[in-house]
């Protein structure tokens, strides 16, 4: 038997097995057959159905869903942030604007494949060691590979050059343009504008449409106006594939660049201030008395606004940190001092409205006023002799104000200091204003539990002992004075807000807070006094006095400690010495500038105070007659920073 | 003549020609849609292997009978084993799946299940019996079994399991009795923790992402997550024609082989699905009345053994794609990109057009 034979035989008995089926079993199992067949087909059908029903599911009841999840993973939304919005003084000169800042970048989807040699060429164009570049990209290693990373910002001038001149043998590179603040006019009243740094968290909850790592207003108008010079981000919608390759551009919403804030400063004005403070620590206030807003707001030192468009360097914040001189405060609206002679037009005011007093009364001054056992100085220790009103303002007799002082009583006196806005927040719209301190008895007996004595009227009466005021509301009081009306304004800083295309949002509204309860013919008294302070020859204001310019003005010295002997003002420690107030308006008769200034330690108000006074004065005069025209230098506000390129 | 043609195109089952140009078409369509991403050659390629899928058709419907192939069965059961084997020591790498012929490559498994059906199909045929016991079971265990495990050790167990299932359909069709029934079941169910142990960790994996689908979104889930996207961002009437997000931004993986309906689902929408469904359903009442009405046992178990796995590959690869099953390597048959597949469906389809013509050919000589 052959091989085949053999397998074939035993295939047969694998697959054959003799049975024999009748034909009564053929037939029956037919039948079965079909019944099977038809059975199994049903199970199809059904089978199916399930399918069917299954898809209708999927595409029709959860269809929203799935084309959610799709967009989900399909659709990335990049945030186009806007230009911030610029500020600019009262004639439209750029104090805060933007200026373009260059930063190199990668975009790795683009550039894939020959990462390394890209990043020696920019290591060798660039002259930063390659490592450093490296280091920054891995940085980025997080951000999906359509978007650029940063490997060196802020290039200077010339390393651009050299990059844009070989970016087109650098697939994958680009340079990439966003804004940096930045002050053509030099720092001008830094606490007033405020700076941007990264936002912190509560910033993130504060402000909408901020992401972590934006720049946010941390102060004065850049954080009190945050959302209308942020501006309104714009998105791009773009897509995606699988591995996160960027595919194409979906839709687009351009940014809405910010609104541009004019603020009622006067640079001109502004830069005096800043000038005539150099070296010295206080603050100056310029107001309109007309309408209360505000030409000039200084708090010496300044900080340098510049400093925070980059990382601080240690020396900056040994500066801004130091504990004696506080460059962060902000002296105008958040230094409380004791107001010294400048008070003294309230008591005037206080005495004639009262009729405790008349023009006319006199009181004799002796140099000094015995109260009991002890005894009150005059500033002059000689006397002054008989005092009426204009000799005691225009001298600033400390003995003539004693007497009015003992006359009123401390408790009217509070009332007219309140009257004139002291010990009252003026409402100026920055955050942290301090309110000051007008005391009374009942204020000492809670703070102190000490009884008020006629000594404490004595040196209220002199706005010496507990009275403290800032120097914003010295600055309200004397533009109240000034104001033909004797309006109290509140102080204010916006002249307008335009938006991005020139259309004004808003605009400067006088604010009256309130009129001083003073008749006409005794404030005119007063303001008579004023003017004699400067212009009369005995006048302790002289200092200030310009040609051309009637300036009405009042001194002050406020004492920080006691001095029971005279002593030289040079012998005594610089933080011991006094501080000089200098409260003036100008032009007498038609008053359009009232100014008030402190110099912390600077000793007597009439040297120390009234000359920086002056200059403003001066200023104002000279730009007056006449007022150049203000070519604009400015830019337009449709020069959007071009936003990172990205296609 | 005129009459000759007549007779020749009566004993054609136009029906099932029918629904199959619907199923190629959207086959075509959706490979066509895929071929810009995954290469511009897929489309004629899979042209070329329609083309010769239907010489394979024409061939086995016309010029030969089809009880020939109940002699060749055999035959080609031991080629196919031998293709197994060979594939194990051909190919490369970790998968032994296909045998690369210059172009194009073929998948010997994608024969197998062809073989399994004949020599099924030759085994109950010859061995005829009312009803069949533990013995014959025991017998057909022992044709299955080889190619099985062959075929689980490439490791295409998505394959295993469909032969294993749509053979138990064909045993099943052949009547057993109560007895045999019962230990199948019993002997399935003791077998299954063994299987899970056998089963490699990619594919305890998916199957675990099946299970927990939300726990395994990225790993094992991915698949049928963005399958299940894709059908899901289709809708009503479909994103159109070469426009499927889904598949075209990459996201759906192997959207041209398994994941095929994922593709067709998106680009044509819930209807789109219902049509080709009919198409699909038609098929299989086509095949069902063929093996109904087979002139003999061959030909009825051949029919239905032909349905049974068109059936369970469609039905497999559609609750795979609408996340009802664990991602299993079974092709969509004629609409996924597969040269063996085509070849082989074809060929299947083939095989039910010569029973149906032998058939005709049988009926109207009992009318004459």
């Amino acid at each position: 038997m052959s091989f085949k034979e053999t397998i074939k035989k035993l295939l047969n008995k694998f697959f054959q097995e003799e049975v024999f089926l009748t034909p009564r079993e053929v037939a029956r199992q037919k039948q079965y057959f079909i019944q099977a067949n038809r059975i199994f087909f049903s199970l199809i059908t059904i089978a199916m159905a399930f399918i069917v029903g299954r898809l209708w599911y999927i595409q029709i009841h959860e269809y929203k869903y799935y084309c959610e999840q799709a967009s989900k993973h399909r659709i990335r939304i990049i945030k186009l942030k806007p230009p911030r919005g610029k500020i600019l003084d009262r004639y439209g000169r750029v104090i805060a604007g933007n200026s373009p800042r260059f930063n190199l970048c990668i975009i790795r989807q683009e550039a894939s494949g020959h990462i390394p040699e890209l990043l020696i060429k920019l290591s060798k164009i660039t002259g930063v060691p390659e490592y450093k570049l490296k280091q920054n990209l891995l940085k980025g290693e997080d951000t999906p590979v359509y978007k650029p990373i940063v490997l060196l910002s802020d290039i200077p001038w010339n390393t651009l050059a050299r990059v844009e001149a070989r970016l087109y043998e650098m697939p994958g590179v680009t340079v990439t343009v966003d804004s940096q603040r930045k002050y053509p006019l030099g720092s001008l009243a830094p606490h007033l504008i405020g700076y941007l740094r990264e936002a912190s968290v509560s910033d993130l909850k504060r402000f909408k449409n901020l992401d972590p790592g934006d720049l946010v207003g941390k102060r004065g108008v850049e954080r009190r106006f945050q959302d209308l010079l942020a501006g309104e981000p714009g998105y791009k919608k773009i897509e995606v594939n699988a591995v996160d390759r960027f595919v194409k551009v979906l839709s687009v919403k351009p940014p809405v660049p910010g609104d541009n804030i004019y603020l009622t400063i006067d640079a001109d004005i502004q830069r005096t201030a800043q000038d005539a403070f150099k070296g010295k620590m206080g603050a100056i206030v310029v107001l309109d008395p007309r309408n209360g807003q505000i030409l000039a707001f200084y708090s010496s030192p300044g900080i340098n606004l510049n400093w925070f468009s980059k990382k601080l360097t240690k020396k900056i914040v040994s500066f801004l940190y130091n504990k004696d001189t506080h460059p962060f405060m902000d002296r105008v609206i958040q230094g409380c001092y004791a107001p010294g002679s400048i008070f003294k037009i309230v008591l005037a005011a206080a005495g004639l409205q009262t009729h405790v007093i008349t023009p006319s009364t006199i009181f004799y001054c002796p140099g000094y006023l015995r109260l009991g056992r002890r005894i009150f100085r005059c500033w002059d220790w000689r006397g002054h002799g008989k005092v009426d009103l204009y000799k005691g303002i225009v001298q600033s007799c400390d003995v003539y104000f004693y007497h009015v002082g003992l006359l009123l009583g401390p408790d009217k006196i509070a009332k007219f200091a309140h009257y004139f806005g002291f010990g009252e927040k003026t409402g100026i719209d920055l955050a942290g204003e301090a309110i000051g301190l007008i005391p009374t008895p009942e204020w000492k007996l809670r703070r102190w539990q000490q009884k008020w004595q006629d000594g404490d009227t004595l040196n209220m009466a002199i706005g010496q002992g507990f009275v403290l005021v800032t120097p914003i509301q010295a600055a309200r009081m004397i533009s109240a004075v000034a104001n033909p009306k004797g309006l109290v304004l509140k102080p204010q800083y916006i002249y307008k807000i335009k938006d991005w295309q020139g259309k004004t949002i808003d605009s400067f509204k006088i604010v009256v807070q309130w009129r001083l309860p003073v008749k006409r013919r005794y404030l005119n008294e007063i303001r008579k006094a004023l003017e004699g302070v400067v212009e009369d020859k005995h006048g302790t204001g002289w200092r200030c006095r310009i040609k051309g310019l009637n300036v009405c003005g009042k001194t002050g010295t406020a004492q920080v400690i006691k001095q029971s002997k005279r002593t030289k003002e040079k012998k005594l420690e610089w933080k011991y010495r006094d501080h000089a107030w200098f409260v003036a308006y100008a032009p007498a008769n038609n008053p359009q500038i009232a100014v008030a200034v402190l110099v912390e330690h600077g000793g007597h108000g009439g040297s120390a105070a009234a000359p920086i006074a002056k200059k403003i004065f001066e200023c104002w005069f000279k730009l007056q007659h006449p007022r150049p025209k203000v070519q604009s230098p400015m830019i337009t506000f449709n020069d959007n920073i071009k936003i990172a390129r990205l296609e | 003549m005129e009459e000759n043609v007549k007779f020749y195109l009566k004993k054609i089952d136009w029906l099932l020609l029918l629904f199959l140009s619907g199923v190629l078409l959207a086959g075509f369509l959706t490979v066509k849609s895929v071929s810009s991403i995954e290469g511009a050659t897929l489309a004629s390629k899979q042209l070329l292997w329609y083309t010769l899928g239907f010489i394979s058709m024409f061939i086995l419907a016309f010029l030969i009978d089809y009880r020939i192939l109940k002699k060749i069965g055999r035959l080609f059961y031991a080629f196919c084993i031998f293709l197994l084997i060979l594939v194990m020591f051909v190919s490369h790498g970790k998968v032994h799946r296909w045998i690369h012929i210059g172009l194009f490559s073929i998948q010997p498994s994608e024969f197998t299940k062809l073989a399994i059906i004949l020599i099924l199909s030759d085994f109950f045929s010859t061995r005829i019996k009312e009803c069949y016991t533990l013995k014959d079971i025991f017998l057909i265990g022992c044709i299955l079994i080889i190619p099985l495990w062959l075929i689980k050790k490439q490791p295409d167990l998505g394959t295993a399991v469909l032969i294993a299932i749509v053979s138990a359909t064909i045993i099943f069709f052949a009547r057993l009795n109560l007895k045999t029934i019962i230990v199948i079941i019993i002997s399935v169910i003791v077998a299954l923790p063994l299987f899970y142990h056998s089963m490699l960790p990619y594919q305890r994996q998916r199957l675990e992402a099946f299970l927990h689908p939300d726990k395994y979104k990225q790993q094992g889930g991915y698949h049928i997550n963005e399958s299940k996207i894709a059908v899901g961002t289709g809708g009503k009437w479909g994103q159109g024609f070469k426009k499927g997000v889904q598949v075209h931004l990459k996201f759906l993986p192997e959207s041209h082989t398994d994941f095929a309906f994922a593709t067709f689902a998106e680009e044509w929408g819930f209807w789109g699905c219902c049509l080709l469904i009919i198409c699909y359903l038609g098929i299989f009442w086509r095949g069902l009345t063929i093996s109904r009405n087979a002139r003999d046992r061959f030909g009825t178990f051949l029919a239905f053994g032909i349905t049974a796995l068109l059936f369970w590959q469609t039905f497999i690869n559609m609750i795979m794609v609408l996340g009802w099953a664990p991602v299993v390597g079974i092709p969509l048959p004629l609409v996924s990109y597969g040269g063996s597949s085509a070849l082989v469906t074809l060929s299947c389809i083939g095989i039910l057009l010569n029973i149906y013509k032998n058939y005709k050919e049988l009926s109207s000589c009992l009318i004459e």
